[in-house]
């Protein structure tokens, strides 16, 4: 009866752990992710001739199936003791998009509106701070939100890493919890999760446009 | 903007109406279901049978061929009371197959003769008529290109339509591979069709290379025949039009039952015990109406109005014939279809007179199917051992079935667990039990006794006896994840964790059988089979020297289904016995079930299903799932599985994947008893609590 549902998956002791799980995964692995995508978009923007070199292996993660990087992985890290094999393949999966992204902002910044600005008496600093930053914010808004809803993704590449529907703790997320009680039929939890999981993204969603909004003022 | 917005409301609110009343309206015309009369004639062995205006009119073996060369013809009325005789004199013969049409009783007498030609005995057919009221036969014609004539039919314009051998023909075998995967096997013994003109005396032999049976009514006359490219086919011999379809392959005879052109058929692969309607498309599914029917030969089947009249044996184990009439009238092709979901294999429902479309799902489209009340299923098919079981019971996705008539008094006939089970905390009858399953052990009674060999229910002791088999015969089968499965799922029945002394104590028991080849499924012999293939031999007065070897060396089998273990029944030296399981708990019994959709489109007519399936469930002798013992057969082998089935329990299972990866670590020592119970205990809890 009315809220009952929702009380009951929110005392929940598994919702609550796979919440905190993919709610750390945003924590953790997304700013790296982000940081992680800007250097590398960096690099490449300034011409940095190694970096240039291997833009083909921060595409190839959005090309490879699944399953072949999920193989890969499990003869890498033959310890699941810790959730750093997730996160890496979090990282590695995504990086590219992110990249592409960044690069491309940059990239759109007109070299004119630099060269005016050094006429100006601007210094390095004050480029890439008043210049720069501003003008590459809101693509990295986008992709700090992609990233997020990307985070939420994760659980394919999860489950064939583990190969059960229930991995350690550490790794057991919103995602997991919603599959087996898709898989045990279980309506109720499954709706409410899932209805509770929308409101989390659309919140997350909403302030980031909030902060981007207050940084464009 | 606003005003945008107000035909945005509107435009909703329009559809909303326009859909609410489609809905409303919707009305889709549903045809009723009867359950089938049955009538028992007194009237066994029978020879030939044929319906004519309501009247069975039956020959019997012993009358057909006598030597004042006379035949007497029974009539017998729609409720089955004889009501006269006719006597056909000189035959000439015996009667091979007839039809009556407009007052004329027309048959094919078959006399052994030396061929002037070829100084062998060859048989002859000849066609005669004779009058409804007796009397002295008139000859028609004489077949003499044909050696035997199966069947023949008197269509409305006079034409006698004929499937008969021919006398000299080469021997033709054919197999066929489909997409789908299936073998259609073919072999021509002759046959040839064709058609006789009463009025020009001419006959016609079809131009259809291998034709396999045929049926008129009413003008139509339908061919089923053999093409070498495509297998099997329906001929419509007025329009020339053909419709191919492989879903029963060789058949023996068909008759035609109503307009749509649905046909009753005898034979047809997987259908041999069946009395089974279809119809000629290729979705048309097989609409079984009754079971245990054993077809011999070709006639024994008649169809008029709406009846279908059939010669058979009573059942599986008897050898006694007698005539059954179906009232069919509902029975149609036409009625929409029972669509059953399932996401494992399970053997077809008996369809009771409807039309069953299985469909097999993965796991997470059957998952998604339900949870979607989806329209377009009726039944979900499932078994206690799936994930899905306990849940569709507890978060409503099912019609309760209280209401439907004879459900109630099933579930009560059903073993107390099962009852137990079927029903929930509110009281409704959630599922209906269609069988049980308990994995035992048949054992052979002398020769395990000769070996001192026994079964007790505790598991070190059990797996000391079977070793002793393993050292006393090869003829053993004992399988080792059988036993683990049991201990396990008994043991989590009473407890929801592994760190316990109980478990510690038969753990290292499981592991020891898991790398003893004694416990591995037997390659030399299959010992079931061994077993089941002795009995056969033994009822049907035949030897076989290598079963009759085994038999007398084997000692035990393992069999996990009840068909199988049913399959056993009437060997007086065969045993069973529980597997072991874990202390305080019983032996395991998997149930399979159906639910039915409470949004199911076709809810009506899968009730009625439901209804008719629940009255043939309640009869069914050997079953293992009902309580009375009256039900069972006398001989020891039933007595005991009773026994076994009686003090069962139902688990919901926990699926194995919570356990099973890590149990086989453990028993291939990657990881230690401590760490598989903890790392058990972790996902056990997981399962149990998310």
């Amino acid at each position: 009866m009315w809220f009952d549902n929702y009380i009951k998956t929110l005392t929940n002791e598994y919702f609550l752990l796979s919440l905190k799980n993919s709610l750390l995964l945003i924590v953790i692995a997304v700013p790296i992710l982000v940081i992680l995508a800007l250097i590398i978009s960096l690099a490449l923007s300034y011409g940095i001739r190694w970096v240039r070199k291997t833009r083909v292996a921060f595409i190839l993660p959005m090309v490879i199936p699944t399953a072949g990087i999920v193989l890969i992985w499990r003869s890498l890290f033959t310890d699941s003791s810790t959730v750093l094999p997730i996160y890496l393949l979090f990282i590695w999966k995504n990086i590219g998009i992110c990249v592409v992204l960044l690069t491309a902002a940059f990239t759109s910044i007109e070299s004119s509106v630099y060269e005016a600005a050094r006429l100006d008496g601007a210094g390095s600093f004050i480029l890439h701070t008043k210049i720069t930053i501003p003008m590459i914010a809101p693509t990295v808004f986008f992709t700090v939100l992609l990233s997020i809803v990307n985070s939420f993704k994760i659980f394919k590449e999860s489950y064939l890493y583990y190969g059960t529907n229930y991995p350690p703790d550490h790794s057991y997320t919103l995602q997991y919890y919603m599959n087996n009680n898709f898989l045990k039929l279980d309506y109720q939890s499954l709706a409410t999760s899932a209805v509770l999981t929308s409101i989390l993204v659309f919140g997350i969603v909403m302030a980031g446009m909030a902060i981007q909004r207050r940084f464009d003022r | 903007m606003k005003k945008l917005k107000y035909r945005l409301v509107a435009v909703i609110l329009a559809l909303s109406i326009t859909c609410g009343i489609s809905v409303g309206c919707s009305t889709s015309e549903k045809k009723e279901i009867h359950n089938e009369e049955r009538v028992k004639y007194n009237l066994s062995e029978a020879s030939l049978i044929n319906l004519y205006k309501g009247d069975l009119y039956a020959v019997r073996l012993s009358q057909d061929t006598i030597t004042e060369n006379n035949a007497t013809v029974e009539i017998f009325a729609k409720d089955g009371e004889k009501k006269g005789e006719l006597l056909i004199k000189n035959t000439n013969g015996s009667i091979s197959c007839w039809d009556i049409s407009e007052d004329r009783v027309y048959f094919v007498s078959e006399v052994m003769e030396i061929s002037e030609e070829s100084k062998q005995w060859e048989n002859k057919c000849e066609l005669y008529s004779v009058g409804i009221g007796g009397g002295e036969p008139e000859k028609i014609y004489t077949f003499n290109e044909l050696s035997s004539v199966k069947k023949i039919r008197i269509s409305q314009d006079g034409i006698i339509y004929c499937l008969g051998l021919k006398k000299n023909y080469e021997d033709y075998s054919d197999t066929l591979y489909l997409d789908n995967g299936e073998t259609v096997e073919y072999s021509y013994s002759g046959e040839v069709f064709g058609s006789f003109d009463k009025t020009t005396g001419d006959f016609l032999a079809g131009e259809t290379s291998f034709p396999v049976a045929f049926d008129e009514r009413n003008g139509d006359v339908i061919l089923y025949a053999f093409d070498k490219e495509k297998g099997f086919y329906f001929h419509d011999v007025k329009s020339g039009t053909d419709f191919y379809t492989n879903k029963l392959k060789q058949i023996d005879d068909m008759e035609l039952i109503n307009d749509n052109k649905d046909y009753v058929f005898a034979g047809g692969s997987g259908y041999t015990g069946t009395l089974a309607v279809s119809g000629i498309s290729d979705e048309s599914g097989v609409i079984q109406i009754d079971d245990n029917m054993i077809f011999s030969r070709c006639g024994q089947i008649c169809a008029e109005n709406d009846y279908i009249c059939v010669n058979a044996l009573e059942d599986v184990y008897s050898y006694d014939r007698n005539v059954f009439k179906y009232y069919t009238a509902n029975v149609s092709t036409a009625n929409p279809p029972v669509n059953i979901i399932c996401s494992s294999f399970y053997e077809p429902l008996f369809s009771c007179g409807s039309q069953i479309k299985n469909q097999q799902l993965s796991g997470d489209g059957f998952a998604l199917t339900v949870l979607s009340l989806d329209e377009s299923y009726d039944l979900a098919m499932l078994s206690t051992r799936e994930i899905y079981a306990n849940d569709i019971k507890d978060k409503g996705s099912f019609y309760p079935l209280n209401n439907v008539p004879g459900v109630a008094e099933y579930i009560e006939s059903c073993f107390p667990y099962v009852s137990e089970a079927a029903v929930n905390d509110k009281g409704e009858i959630w599922m209906l039990p269609i069988s049980l399953d308990v994995c035992s052990i048949i054992y052979n009674e002398k020769n395990c006794a000769d070996n001192s060999i026994t079964f007790p229910n505790e598991l070190e002791d059990f797996l000391g006896q079977i070793r002793k088999g393993a050292e006393a015969s090869k003829y053993y089968d004992c399988s080792g994840y059988c036993i683990t499965e049991m201990m396990i799922n008994s043991y989590l029945s009473l407890n929801d964790s592994f760190n316990t002394d109980s478990f510690r104590s038969f753990a290292p028991l499981l592991k020891d059988m898991s790398t003893d080849k004694v416990f591995i499924a037997n390659p030399n012999i299959n010992v079931s089979l061994a077993l089941s293939s002795k009995q056969i031999n033994d009822k049907l007065g035949t030897s076989d020297v290598y079963t009759d070897t085994v038999y007398n060396g084997a000692l035990f089998t393992t069999i996990l289904s009840s068909s199988s273990q049913r399959n056993l029944i009437g060997d007086e030296n065969l045993l069973a016995a529980s597997l072991p399981y874990a202390e305080g708990a019983k032996s395991g019994a998997i149930c399979t079930f159906v639910c039915v959709n409470p949004n199911s489109e076709h809810l009506e007519e899968t009730l009625l299903f439901i209804e008719r399936t629940v009255a043939r469930l309640s009869q069914q002798q050997n079953s293992f799932i009902l309580k009375d013992k009256n039900t069972y057969g006398s001989d020891q082998l039933a007595q005991s599985l009773y026994e076994i089935y009686a003090n069962a329990e139902i688990y919901f299972d926990v699926p194995s994947d919570v356990y099973y990866n890590d149990l086989e670590k453990y028993f291939a020592d990657e990881i230690t008893l401590e760490q598989f119970i903890s790392e058990a205990d972790r996902k056990l809890s997981a399962y149990l609590n998310e």
